[in-house]
Formats: C-alpha cells, sequence, structure tokens
C-alpha cells in the first residue's frame, strides 16, 4: 500500500527523513520516535505534502505529491491542533466532506455517522473554539475517516485524550483495522504504541533504525541490564533482600529508595511481592527507569 | 464540489465581522466625500467625483485585494489549516482559481458598495445618475480580478506576503502612475482609469486641497482599449502561472517549513 524507497527529506541544512526503505500494508503500524524523529516528516511524504529531496515515495503505487487519485484513498489527521475556530465541529467536518467530492445529502450524512463513531454527534455544534483537546483529536479523526478511506494516517492522535477517550480511540482502530485499513499511527509514547500494535517502525534522527515486532524489540532491551526504581522507606532492608537474588547485578540506595540493576526482570518481578510479604517490607513506589523509548534507542543504537 | 468551494470561499470572505468593516470604509467614503464638497462648493459634480473617485476608491480598491487575497491561501498556511485542504481530492489548480475568484468577488461588492456611497455623496439620492458610475462599477470589476490574481500569486511566491502586497498597493500604485516619462505604464492603477474612462485625477481639482493630491496620481493618455488589453493579460498571466506554480510547489503551516 505505502512504499517508501531510499527516501530523504532535507529541510536546508537540516535533515528530516534520511535514507528511509520501508514497506506498509494492511493493518496497524506504529511510527514510533522521540521528538523531532522524523515522523511527522514520513507522514507529510506519504500524504503528498512534501516531495523526498532523494528517493520515491509511493502510495496505491502513485506519487502521493498533489495527487487527487491518492487523497480520495487516503485520510489523514495532521498533528496540529489549528481549526476553523469559527465554525461548529459538525460545519467543519460537513465542509471536508463536500471538499472530498459528495454532494449536499451525502456529505450530511456521513458528518453525522462519523461523528457519531467518534463520540460527537451531540456535541457537533458547539463552536470549535470552545472544545476541548479530546474533542478536537475526535473531530479531527472523524474528518480522516469520512469517506471511507484505505488508508488513514494519524499523527500523535492520542495527544490530549483522557483514558477513556484513548480506550475509545484505540478500539476505533482495531475496528478499522480488522476491517482490512492499513493504519498508520505516529507516537513517542511507547505504552500508547504497545496498546495498539505490535507492528512497528522505529525512527530516531530521521533514520529508520528498526521495523517489526515490538516484542521483539523488547527482547532485545531485555537482553540488557535493566533498571528499576523502588520507593520505600526502608532502602537498607530492602537491599540487603535484593542484592542476595541471583540475577540483581547491582544496588544503589538513597533516603527514599533503592535503584537496581537486573538482568532478568521478568524473574525479578515475580520476586518482588514474595520478598515483600515475607519480611514485612512496603514499597511506596515503583518505576522502571529503562521502559521508555529513549532507553529502547539507547539500547539500540549502543550508547 | 467546485460550486461548493467557490461558495464556502465566498461566504468566508463575507463573514458579517468582514461586511461590517467594510461597510464602514464605504460610509467613511460617503462622509469623506460630503466634507469636501462642503468645503469646494464650487467644482463641478463630475470633476469632484473624478478625483474623489482616482483618491479614495481606487486606493481603497488595491487595499481590500491585499487583505481579500490574503485569505486564499497565506491565512491558511499563517493558521496551519492549509493540510486539511490540501489533503483533500481537488485539483490544486482548480482550488486555488475558484478561491482567487470568491475573493475578487467580495471585494467587487465591497468597493462597489464604496463606488455607490462615494456617488451617493457627490450626486445626492442614490447616486445613480452618475455618468461615471458605470464606467467605476466595470473598472472596478476588473481591477479585483486584477489585482486578486496579482497579490495570489505574490501570495504563492513569497512568504509573508502581506507587506508586499499592501507595499504594492500603498506606495507602489499611488506613486507610479505620477512618476515621468513611461513608468506609471507599470501601474495597474493607469489602466483602471483608462477603463473607467474618467479624466484623469492629475487634470482636476487644481483648485482645492485636495489639488496636489490629485496632481500626485499623475496623468495619463491610456484608451480603453489599451487598459481592457492590458488587464486581460496581467490577469490570464497571473492565474496560469499562479495555478502552475501552485499545482507544483509545497506549502506547509509556516513554522514547518522553517
Amino acid at each position: 500500500m505505502i512504499q517508501l524507497q531510499g527516501a530523504s527529506r532535507w529541510y536546508g541544512q537540516v535533515i528530516g527523513l534520511n535514507d528511509v526503505t520501508c514497506q506498509i500494508g494492511p493493518g496497524v503500524t506504529a511510527l514510533l520516535g522521540m521528538n523531532g524523529a522524523g515522523k511527522s516528516t514520513m507522514l507529510r511524504l506519504i500524504t503528498g505534502q512534501m516531495r523526498p529531496t532523494t528517493g520515491t515515495v509511493t502510495v496505491l503505487g502513485m506519487d502521493p505529491f498533489a495527487n487527487t487519485e491518492v487523497y480520495k484513498k487516503l485520510g489523514y489527521c495532521p498533528e496540529i491542533d489549528n481549526f476553523y475556530e469559527h465554525r461548529t465541529g459538525r460545519q467543519f467536518v460537513y465542509m471536508l466532506a463536500r471538499f472530498a467530492g459528495y454532494d449536499h445529502k451525502r456529505a450530511q450524512l456521513l458528518t453525522e455517522q462519523n461523528l457519531e463513531r467518534v463520540g460527537m454527534a451531540t456535541r457537533g455544534d458547539g463552536k470549535i473554539a470552545g472544545y476541548s483537546k479530546g474533542m478536537r483529536q475526535r473531530i479531527k479523526l472523524a474528518q480522516a475517516m469520512l469517506h471511507d478511506p484505505d488508508i488513514i494516517l494519524l499523527d500523535e492522535p492520542l495527544n490530549g485524550l483522557d483514558p477513556v477517550g484513548r480506550r475509545d480511540y484505540i478500539a476505533l482502530l482495531h475496528t478499522l483495522a480488522e476491517n482490512g485499513k492499513t493504519i498508520m499511527v505516529s507516537s513517542h509514547i511507547l505504552f500508547e504504541v504497545e496498546q495498539m500494535t505490535s507492528s512497528i517502525l522505529l525512527l530516531h534522527r530521521g533514520r529508520l533504525l528498526a521495523t517489526g515486532d515490538l516484542r521483539v524489540i523488547r527482547e532485545l532491551i531485555d537482553k540488557h541490564p535493566h533498571k528499576v526504581r523502588l520507593e520505600t522507606s526502608e532502602p537498607r532492608k530492602w537491599a540487603e533482600q535484593l542484592v542476595a537474588l541471583p540475577f540483581v547485578l547491582s544496588v544503589e540506595f538513597d533516603r527514599s529508595g533503592l535503584e537496581l540493576q537486573t538482568r532478568e526482570p521478568s524473574q525479578f518481578y515475580d520476586a518482588l511481592p514474595t520478598i515483600s510479604r515475607e519480611h514485612g517490607l512496603a514499597v511506596t513506589g515503583f518505576s522502571s527507569p529503562d521502559n521508555n523509548l529513549e532507553s529502547i534507542f539507547r539500547y539500540l543504537v549502543n550508547e | 464540489m467546485e460550486a461548493y468551494v467557490f461558495k464556502n470561499a465566498f461566504s468566508e470572505y463575507m463573514r458579517l465581522k468582514r461586511v461590517i468593516v467594510w461597510l464602514l470604509v464605504a460610509g467613511g467614503l460617503f462622509m469623506a466625500a460630503r466634507l469636501f464638497l462642503n468645503v469646494n462648493g464650487g467644482e463641478s459634480q463630475e470633476e469632484s467625483y473624478s478625483m474623489l473617485s482616482s483618491l479614495l476608491l481606487f486606493r481603497m480598491l488595491p487595499l481590500a485585494s491585499a487583505i481579500f487575497s490574503s485569505g486564499v491561501l497565506s491565512q491558511e498556511i499563517e493558521q496551519k489549516t492549509v493540510v486539511y485542504l490540501l489533503t483533500r481530492p481537488i485539483p490544486r489548480p482548480q482550488f486555488l482559481l475558484l478561491r482567487t475568484l470568491a475573493s475578487a468577488l467580495a471585494v467587487m461588492i465591497m468597493a462597489g458598495a464604496s463606488a455607490l456611497g462615494l456617488s451617493a455623496a457627490v450626486y445626492g439620492g442614490l447616486g445613480l445618475s452618475n455618468p461615471y458610475l458605470f464606467h467605476d462599477l466595470t473598472a472596478i470589476a476588473v481591477g479585483s480580478l486584477a489585482y486578486g490574481t496579482l497579490f495570489v500569486l505574490i501570495s504563492l511566491i513569497v512568504n509573508r506576503s502581506m507587506i508586499v502586497c499592501l507595499l504594492f498597493a500603498f506606495a507602489w500604485e499611488t506613486s507610479v502612475p505620477s512618476m515621468p516619462g513611461s513608468v506609471y505604464l507599470l501601474s495597474v492603477s493607469s489602466y483602471l482609469t483608462a477603463i473607467a474612462q474618467r479624466p484623469s485625477p492629475g487634470n482636476a481639482g487644481q483648485n482645492n486641497p485636495f489639488g496636489s493630491l490629485a496632481s500626485a496620481l499623475g496623468t495619463n493618455t491610456l484608451t480603453p482599449d489599451v487598459g481592457w488589453m492590458a488587464m486581460a493579460c496581467l490577469i490570464a498571466f497571473c492565474a496560469i502561472f499562479g495555478a502552475w506554480w501552485f499545482s507544483r510547489s509545497e506549502y506547509l503551516p509556516r513554522e514547518d517549513a522553517e
């Protein structure tokens, strides 16, 4: 459906995307990368807003730049939070339905259907200027889906959505994917992506660092020492118990807790409640500094 | 779809807030004309209207065009909403031309209302007894298209084009017609004056407070035919070149492009 072949894009002296080659087919694919990794550049190339400086980008076998045939089959939800603020959500979606080539009746019908789908049917008559971030995201999604495109590109779509909104949004993406749509979602938040799909494209500083199954990358990460931080009022007692475990490599503690490194995170997590129960040690907080995108990049580039 | 693109853009340009502003401008022209007539009771109606039209109406026309033309594309780029429009299955040239046409029609209506206001101030009643009114309305229609396509072309090529367009509207169009030799031929205003078939403003109003201003607008001896020909060429060139340029250029929200 979507193919990039050695695609690079320069902004003057700065490179936005660097020699990316990949193919994206039906289902949900996540485009994962930190801010400035080139996610939006890649989506703009695919949506034909920009041309690659070198290489090629094809969508459904066609050059997407200003290509109306491509736009008939492609829906795009941009990252920007800009709208025609004086219009209502309903007017905005209707306007874009008309721009998609539908007559008044059909555009009205599609507007209603899609507002219903994103949970905005009853709130569509308020001016966009008064919408919350979550409502804006929903309206953006409605306009991207309204012409029932085969390909839907969503740039950071979960920004600003509340937990219920996120759950609904992700469920909707799954439904669309089950119906054979090609969905590409960009995000810089790992746990969000894990809820959406396991198929990822990992971008870092404009380069495609990894593609494939997120679980494989997870396993790759787990081969490296994994950092865990425990918040507790008894860090010394905890340290005493933890250093005895064979898979704990190091422990550092301070007044409010301790940070340790383990080679077997899953075994460590299994052992934790047993120690707490048997020795009567409490944990007030728990986090894994490595469980984020930055650490994945660190591992993958061996920094 | 084409009709909707035009209608949508036109209704956007004719939003109540904008219409009120331009109605106030038309009212201002009416008041200025009344004031002028009170101060200079001796001038003939033709001379007074001719001079006021050149000094006020045809100075307002490029200003209105510059403002409305910015709504065709550059405002969408500034406000980042351009992304919604450019990812729709509308051929870019069609999209641009339809919006330009809608913008020119809006300018035509606003400037037409001002012309009627001015005519009413000079001739009394609704101002329909003014022999120059029809010619002026024709020149306004042509001028709306000429300035509109020119300013849209500028906005396609130049970043933050509003400054360039306003400079053109105020500085260029005011100073070039009065420059020596054939330099006045580089001004749109000179051709519109020819199409309007009014006495050249420089020949009118020698004995009144606006005399020096009117003289500064210069004289030209262009025939209406030359005016029509030049404006037709300008409109065609700007529209075709603009459509071609727009169909092959990237238009990203402003800070994303930098």
